[in-house]
């Protein structure tokens, strides 16, 4: 073979010069729909994403170029991934073709074109196809997908090029004799279905597909910012503009502040512009939903259905309120200059100075606005209520499952907070049951209402010192009202106390003057009394020198560690489970090597067989113990190794539900549900409690106090009798059998 | 219509009692809260308001600290209070606390007078009836409905194993049982509100009412003895009813 291989491009079209006019159409299309929709976040409110650049782009690269987040999902993930790369080779290939016929380069030739672009490609194109075939099936058979026209609009338009592609492949091979044509697998197959045909008729078939193929695709970049394929842009930017804050840090909201109007979202333009942003940005790939605790179990409420309803909401009202902001932003500067142009000296002056003035806000101008009806129907349509059911909005636990498995890093928790907050601090409007939780926060600084001056009827009897009594003390330990008040509960403060007796940790508590650290308040949406008691906490414990705190429960982890420093209060928090784990490290308590390892039962371990009982543990095996991690220990601390280091350590040995780590499922309380009543659908905690007794324990632990209520009241609803234990307790339990 | 409700400031329900030496309560430290009785007039009031137009003014017998109670009841959405400022309103009898408080509604003009039926710290039942009977006005009590009717009130009593609808002619008092209505949650922006709103303050030193005894006197405080334990009497069923019988008859002297 003495020829360089190559072919010649653009075989058997005359007027190819075309394909640029209609890109730039195409493009001009895409950059208007872009740019309609880059005004519906604007109107959101002013919010710092662009920080720490370097991170930021790392990020970018990892989770949207290099698809890591979109893989975690094995099958569809793999299948977006090789549509990703096969699209991207394509692109290459196009652009290679294009450089060769119209700025002369010779690329198309050699090896480069030999393995690349006839090879390559060609299998690019045939896994393209193939992706694209397999979506469409994927939507056809799942419908829990709930796919929509547009959906299959796309796909099909994508397959359909793929093909094309690939039969005009085929038509130039037959009618151009390609001695290469071998390294064109698909398009050498595809010769085949032309034989026989003459090469008139070849030459007039290639030219009307070729138009039609290149008609599709340029259609199909038309529409690209307008349909759902925008997120080719939208992803990475959402990726990038993720939050890099603590996690479930809630935006702070000064209550000090006299000038304070509003707090929390009441209208989709008192959301940030980045929460607006992914609105847009989602793409319904339906992985929150199938995280979300509320939504496996019949709640109304599923992530996805909050950020399209709310997509779908400001894509209405968005360009209203734009519009109705830019009048008022030109009247003001007009105003400005009329009155520039009349005054002279200081008067002059002064309205120049206000030319850019602050807008009233976007509630004031729209009622004052000259909308017409349907426009005036649109903004009279409240967030919570015609937007989103209310009944959505109090069904969240905040478990953050949802925002773990988001592949664009979406925000859902904290826009539902934001909602929250608005209809509970501005229209008093909540599910009627939270009153008496409320009013018992306010009033006795604990959610059961029991009188504050017995909040340290817990301890006695076990000596625990005070701060007052022992000030030096290493550790303050803040049992939480759960820990102080709750009488399951009380008997895990009463295990630890003992533990850390052992240990000798020297520690304190506040006493009567802890409160309840505000966190279920406040992510109900009562920031008003989660300030009040967040303050007094923080007054008592700065005026005692605090710096080391021991928590029990998560809620107050949270708290105490990422709201507190907002006002004033920092300090170095520890969860007990952490702390056990330390101190067993640390050779401070001792590890209780089970005796004679049991073989493993792995088999038992996601099958769902009937529950074995405690007593079917052999002599001596170590017992089945199967860890449930709270959601404001593990996703949101990132703690998951410890509490069950503490568990082993007690000689046990941890068995995981399906929904384990960073993947668990929520027993049903964060986010304030725990002091809520449970409406539609069936019960979170007993949902989970199957989870669990699928893996057929002789225990069941957890290291947070609504976990340990919430999964106990599991266990009666289940007629159940295995019992559930917080870890301090299953250790305490095993150190002194 | 215009509505005055009388309003006490109490110490919160759940709260742990602990006494003085001389057996009155401690009130240093304790979380002091509107009364629960006096907070469903208030928001039967506002609903009244609501539905009716007029205005919402609360009454309240007290000291400064007991602001805290009447700005809840403004956040609730009364318009306006009047405090009747007096530092010993704590040791006032039922008799005198009237007699104040009517003080105070000559002047105000009110359409209709509301309160609770009780406190939830002294549990009289006697100031409702008697700014009623001060004032010659009628009066209904353990009110659990109360609506405008064309020519006054229809309000529903919680008598004994039942209810009592009376009509009634304006003006008119009302006493507040629980399930009047239940009390609202002031949002935020109301609480901010409430701080607007205005607070006259009237020294009881300038009423007359303030001059007069107390027509009772507490004269000392004591706790109720505990409780000494049951017998339990053994026994078959005949022997042990014989036995509870003679004893009866001989120990307790009572048959």
């Amino acid at each position: 073979m003495g020829a360089t291989p190559t072919r010649e491009v653009l075989w058997n079209i005359s007027a190819h010069w075309i394909v640029y006019p209609c890109l730039l159409l195409a493009l001009a299309c895409a950059g208007y729909f872009f740019m309609r929709r880059w005004r519906l976040w604007k109107i959101g409110l002013p919010e710092n994403r662009s920080d720490q650049r370097g991170v930021r782009l790392r990020g970018m690269v990892r989770d949207a170029l290099l698809q890591a987040k979109v893989t975690e999902r094995r099958g569809p993930g793999l299948v977006h991934v090789a549509m990703y790369t096969a699209m991207a080779i394509l692109l290459v290939a196009t652009a290679t073709v294009a450089a060769q016929a119209d700025l002369g380069l010779p690329l198309v030739q050699g090896p480069f074109y030999l393995y690349f672009l006839s090879l390559t490609v060609d299998i690019a194109g045939a896994v393209f196809c193939v992706a694209m075939a397999a979506c469409i099936v994927r939507r056809l058979a799942n419908k829990g997908l709930e796919s929509k026209p547009g959906d299959y609009a796309v796909l099909g338009a994508l397959l359909a090029i793929g093909v094309t592609g690939f039969l005009l492949e085929g038509l130039r091979i037959a009618g151009t004799d390609d001695p290469w044509s071998a390294w064109s697998p698909v398009g050498d197959a595809c010769a085949g279905l032309f034989a026989g045909w003459s090469a008139a008729q070849i030459g007039a078939v290639h030219a009307g597909l070729w138009y039609f193929h290149m008609a599709l695709a340029f259609g199909l970049i038309a529409y690209w910012t307008y349909s759902k394929l925008v997120h080719v842009l939208l992803v990475p930017a959402g990726v990038y503009w993720r939050s890099l804050a603590p996690k479930g840090e809630l935006p702070f909201i000064d209550m000090e502040d006299e000038g304070l109007l509003t707090m929390g979202a009441g209208t989709l333009e008192e959301l940030t512009w980045k929460d607006l942003f992914d609105t847009q940005a989602c793409i319904r790939c339906n992985r929150c939903q199938e995280a979300c605790p509320a939504f496996a179990v019949g709640k109304p409420l599923s992530p996805k259905a909050l950020m399209q309803d709310l997509g779908a909401a400001l894509e209405q009202r968005g360009p209203i309120v734009y519009r109705v902001r830019k009048e008022a932003a030109k009247a003001a500067r007009d105003a400005a200059s009329e009155a520039a142009a009349q005054g002279a000296g200081g008067a002059g002056a002064e309205a120049v100075g206000a030319a850019s003035p602050t807008l009233a806000p976007a509630a004031d101008l729209l009622a004052a606005a000259d909308l017409t009806e349907a426009e005036r129907a649109i903004v009279d349509r409240t967030l919570v209520g015609d937007v989103i059911a209310p009944e959505a909005l109090w069904s969240c636990t905040t478990c953050g499952a949802c925002m773990e498995v988001c592949p664009a890093f979406l925000e859902h928790t904290p826009k539902i907070v934001k909602m929250r907050t608005y209809q509970v601090s501005m229209e008093s409007a909540f599910p009627p049951e939270a009153q008496a939780t409320f009013r018992n926060l306010e009033h006795n600084g604990n959610p059961w209402g029991v009188g504050w001056q017995t909040r340290t009827r817990w301890a006695e009897g076990l000596d625990v010192p005070t701060l007052a009594e022992h000030p030096d003390a290493e550790y303050l330990y803040w049992p939480g009202c759960s820990g102080a008040f709750d009488a399951r509960n009380r008997k895990v403060s009463e295990a630890l106390v003992a533990l850390l007796r052992e240990a000798g940790v020297d520690f304190a508590i506040l006493g009567n003057e802890e409160k309840c650290c505000g966190e279920a308040a406040r992510r109900m949406g009562n920031e008003f009394v989660y300030f009040m008691l967040a303050s007094e906490n923080i007054a008592a414990l700065n005026a005692s020198g605090v710096k080391k705190i021991i928590v029990q429960c998560p809620h107050c982890y949270q708290a105490l560690a990422r709201d507190y420093p907002q006002l004033g209060g920092t300090y170095e928090v520890i969860h007990h489970g952490e702390l056990l784990a330390r101190l067993v490290e640390e050779g401070r308590l001792p590890r209780l090597d089970g005796p004679a390892k049991a073989p493993a039962r792995e088999d038992d371990a996601a099958s769902g067989t009937a529950p074995a009982p405690a007593a079917a543990a052999a002599p001596g095996t170590p017992a089945r113990v199967c860890f449930h991690d709270s959601c404001y220990l593990g996703r949101y601390q990132d703690v998951y190794d410890e509490p069950r280091a503490v568990v082993r350590a007690a000689g046990a040995q941890v068995v995981e539900m399906e929904r384990h780590g960073a993947n668990s499922f929520c027993c049903g309380a964060g986010g304030g549900r725990m002091w809520l009543e449970e409406g539609a659908g069936e019960r979170v905690n007993v949902a989970r409690t199957a989870q669990a007794l699928a893996t057929g324990p002789d225990m069941v632990a957890c290291a947070c106090p609504f976990c340990l209520t919430m999964l106990s009241d599991g266990m009666v609803s289940a007629d159940a009798t295995v019992p559930v234990r917080d870890i301090a307790e299953l250790y305490r339990g095993a150190l002194h059998e | 219509m215009n509505i005055v409700v009388c309003v006490k400031q109490v110490i919160d329900t759940e709260a742990v009692i602990t006494l003085a030496a001389d057996g009155s309560v401690e009130r240093a430290g304790q979380t002091l809260v509107i009364d629960p009785y006096s907070e469903f007039a208030v928001e039967r009031a506002v609903q009244l308001k609501e539905e009716q137009g007029g205005t919402v003014t609360l009454l309240t017998l007290g000291d400064g600290d007991c602001l805290a109670a009447v700005r809840h009841g403004l956040a609730m959405g009364a318009d306006g209070a009047v405090l009747i400022e007096d530092d010993a309103w704590l040791e006032r009898d039922a008799a005198q606390a009237a007699a104040l408080l009517a003080e105070a509604l000559e002047t105000m003009d009110a359409d209709l007078i509301m309160g609770g039926w009780k406190s939830g710290d002294t549990a009289a039942a006697q100031v409702m009836g008697r700014v009623a009977a001060r004032l010659g006005l009628p009066w209904a009590t353990m009110a659990t409905a109360c609506d405008v009717t064309a020519t006054g009130l229809r309000v529903q009593c919680e008598v004994d194993d039942g209810v009592e609808v009376v009509d009634m002619p304006l003006p008119a008092v009302v006493a507040a049982q629980q399930g009047l209505a239940e009390p609202r949650y002031p949002s935020v922006r109301d609480v901010m509100g409430a701080r607007r709103k205005p607070v006259e303050t009237r020294p009881a030193a300038a009423f007359a009412a303030a001059a007069a005894p107390s027509a009772a006197v507490v004269a000392s405080r004591a706790l109720k003895p505990a409780r000494a334990g049951g017998r339990i009497v053994e026994g078959t069923t005949a022997e042990a009813a014989a036995e509870t019988a003679r004893l009866l008859a001989e120990e307790a002297k009572v048959l």
